[in-house]
């Protein structure tokens, strides 16, 4: 894990509970994160394993009825969980600034892109609208969109999906924050335009110096784009390290399923392999290990009691073969 | 999906609007009305209080509606008294609509607690017979012409305000306000810069409707003796002709159409913006939209 120096942000023992009506939903539970500076992260899971809502919680923007229960993110010093929700608007888009996974219903329909982009700025930095416009054409040159006086006074239906994903990267990248969450940023788009979209993020990583935290189900994106990865399933950390060691020797039988269930085009299979079962239900999850029900290895303590994140060959595991 | 997602340029939302053609005549009519209480002084030979002839006539040459009983040029109040009507109509409207949307929309995007208190006064609203409490109102704080706008202001917003929360109501959960979240922006933005340009088309249609209602309240108010002595209006002109119906019926008929066509026209107006914003009501009918629809 090492570069324990120049962390950008950590999030410790991070838990964020949705009070419903007769249960509580443990959407995250005691995640630890840590994102070094200039260094893209991938949070990687299936899909309501926790990943969106740990990436929110860093804003707190978590929607009702979660609530971030206890946990600490430390932001250049600070955490971010007990600052004045004034301050906090001020670090929102400034400092931490977010990429969302829908690139059509996250612009809004009534508003010019350019004024969409010129916004952000206007709120940060204070300076007015002429100025700002011309600022946000800037921008829309640097997330390559052509000819940007046209564009900027286009609405969001006028423009592709690709387009308007590179409209959110701008809106981002549009007060030169220091950590980037782009919540599953390629999701929404086709293959080719997906491509584009990625090395532009590598991009303005190198170019801005800033930390990413890439969230996204696709083992593919994490292995093209990411330094480090977490593997969450149902709420938890399963298994971290760096990309290469997990890709090559993966530890946790859950990323192992995972890795084992991704199609290549240099291998044949004949059938696609699965992880048997589904995603246990966070409201009452299996007690010991959450991924027991379902793990091919599982032994009479995972059913038990459940295993911690301990650092084993360079990497994280939460699993008790690793004991 | 969203309404607001139609934008296409002047020229075309006037021909999508000229496409209707009722909502065309509605505002060609309200239109002449409009440049008629702006020319008042100008076009009116007489001024609406002075008698300048004898008494009783009918509609004739020299006085094209007549005189009253008193020998006034009733073609003169009726254009003196349009003045009344659609200022009344129009700033009233205005004042009904600026209220609604500021109650619905800070109700609808805070919710809890504030929302059931603004919601619960909107009720009560409701709930008052408008035109009697309007009499009341006005014989309190007396019969002015701004002090009838605030009247019918007043009572008026209520329709607006739970339109304009309905949509705050589903907006607010939309993801383009999330990510206006993300880049720090205030309550204040994220109601009326963020949701509000998407909520208020509900809200213009209700306005405009509300027009026509602010001028037959005002009508009501002056024919029963509420009216502002000083700025005759039709309705006053309506309740002095009352006495003389059976003998003048020129005193009765010419002002009660100047009501009767301005409300028309104005309901035609809103009905016209109404049927542009929801494209699904007519366009079927005319074979496709015109401009660009996103759904």
């Amino acid at each position: 894990m090492g570069r324990l120096a120049n962390r950008q942000l950590e999030v410790k023992d991070l838990r964020t509970y949705f009070f419903l009506r007769n249960s509580v939903l443990k959407a995250v539970d005691e995640v630890c994160i840590n994102i070094g500076e200039k260094e893209i992260v991938g949070i990687v899971g299936e899909s309501g394993s926790g990943k969106t809502v740990t990436a929110l919680s860093i804003l707190r923007l978590v929607p009702f009825p979660g609530r971030i229960v206890t946990g600490e993110v430390i932001y250049k010093g600070r955490n971010l969980l007990e600052v004045e929700e004034i301050e906090m608007r001020k670090i929102r888009g400034k400092q931490i600034s977010m990429v969302f996974q829908d690139p059509m219903t996250f612009l809004n329909p009534v508003m010019k892109v350019g004024d969409q982009i010129a916004e952000s700025i206007m709120i940060h930095q204070g300076i007015e609208k002429k100025e700002a416009r011309e600022q946000a054409m800037r921008l829309l040159e640097s997330v390559l969109i052509p000819s940007p006086e046209i564009i900027v006074d286009y609405y969001p239906h006028q423009l592709s999906g690709g387009m308007k994903q590179r409209i959110l990267i701008a809106i981002a990248i549009s007060c030169g924050p220091s950590l980037i969450i782009a919540d599953e940023p390629t999701t929404a788009l086709d293959v080719t335009v997906q491509m584009q979209i990625l090395s532009m993020l590598k991009d303005i990583k190198n170019r801005l110096s800033t930390s990413i935290l890439l969230v996204t189900h696709d083992l593919g994106i994490v292995a093209g784009v990411c330094d480090r990865a977490y593997v969450m399933y149902a709420g938890k950390v399963a298994e971290t390290g760096r990309v290469l060691d997990l890709y090559e020797d993966p530890l946790h039988p859950y990323t192992r399923g995972l890795l084992r269930s991704t199609l290549s085009i240099d291998e044949f299979k004949e059938e696609l392999e699965t992880i048997e079962g589904y995603v246990p239900s966070l409201i009452s999850p299996p007690t010991g290990c959450r991924f027991n029900p379902r793990c091919p290895c599982s032994i009479e303590i995972c059913r038990k009691e459940e295993p911690k994140l301990l650092s084993k060959k360079g990497k994280g595991v939460a699993c008790w073969l690793y004991r | 999906m969203l309404q607001g997602t139609t934008r296409v340029s002047r020229g075309q939302v006037w021909l999508k609007y000229a496409s209707n053609r009722s909502a065309l005549l509605g505002i060609v009519i309200l239109s002449f009305f409009i440049i008629l209480a702006v020319l008042a002084p100008i076009i009116a030979r007489h001024a609406p209080f002075r008698i300048v002839a004898k008494g009783l006539q009918p509609p004739n040459l020299a006085y094209p509606m007549g005189t009253d009983d008193l020998g006034r040029d009733i073609l003169s109040g009726f254009l003196f008294g349009s003045r009344v009507s659609i200022s009344v109509g129009l700033t009233a409207a205005l004042f009904s609509i600026a209220i609604g949307i500021l109650v619905g929309s800070v109700s609808g995007f805070l919710g809890g607690s504030i929302d059931d208190l603004f919601m619960r006064g909107t009720d009560f609203f409701i709930m008052l017979p408008r035109f009697f409490l309007a009499m009341f109102l006005a014989t309190i704080f007396g019969t002015e012409i701004y002090i009838t706008i605030v009247i019918i202001g007043v009572l008026s917003w209520p329709g607006t305000a739970r339109l304009v929360r309905s949509r705050f109501l589903s907006l607010k959960e939309k993801e383009f306000v999330q990510s206006a979240r993300a880049i720090g922006a205030s309550n204040f933005l994220l109601i009326f810069r963020e949701i509000l340009p998407n909520a208020i088309s509900p809200a213009i249609v209700n306005g405009s409707l509300e027009v026509g209602n602010a001028i037959l309240l005002e009508a009501g108010l002056s024919f029963l003796g509420f009216g502002d002595p000083n700025n005759p209006s039709w309705g006053f002109m309506l309740s002095i002709a009352q006495h003389f119906l059976s003998i003048a019926w020129w005193m009765a008929v010419f002002p009660g159409i100047g009501i009767f066509l301005t409300i028309l026209a104005a309901n035609l107006v809103g009905e016209g913006i109404n049927e542009m914003t929801e494209p699904k009501s007519r366009e079927w009918r005319r074979g496709g939209p015109i401009g660009k629809q996103t759904t």
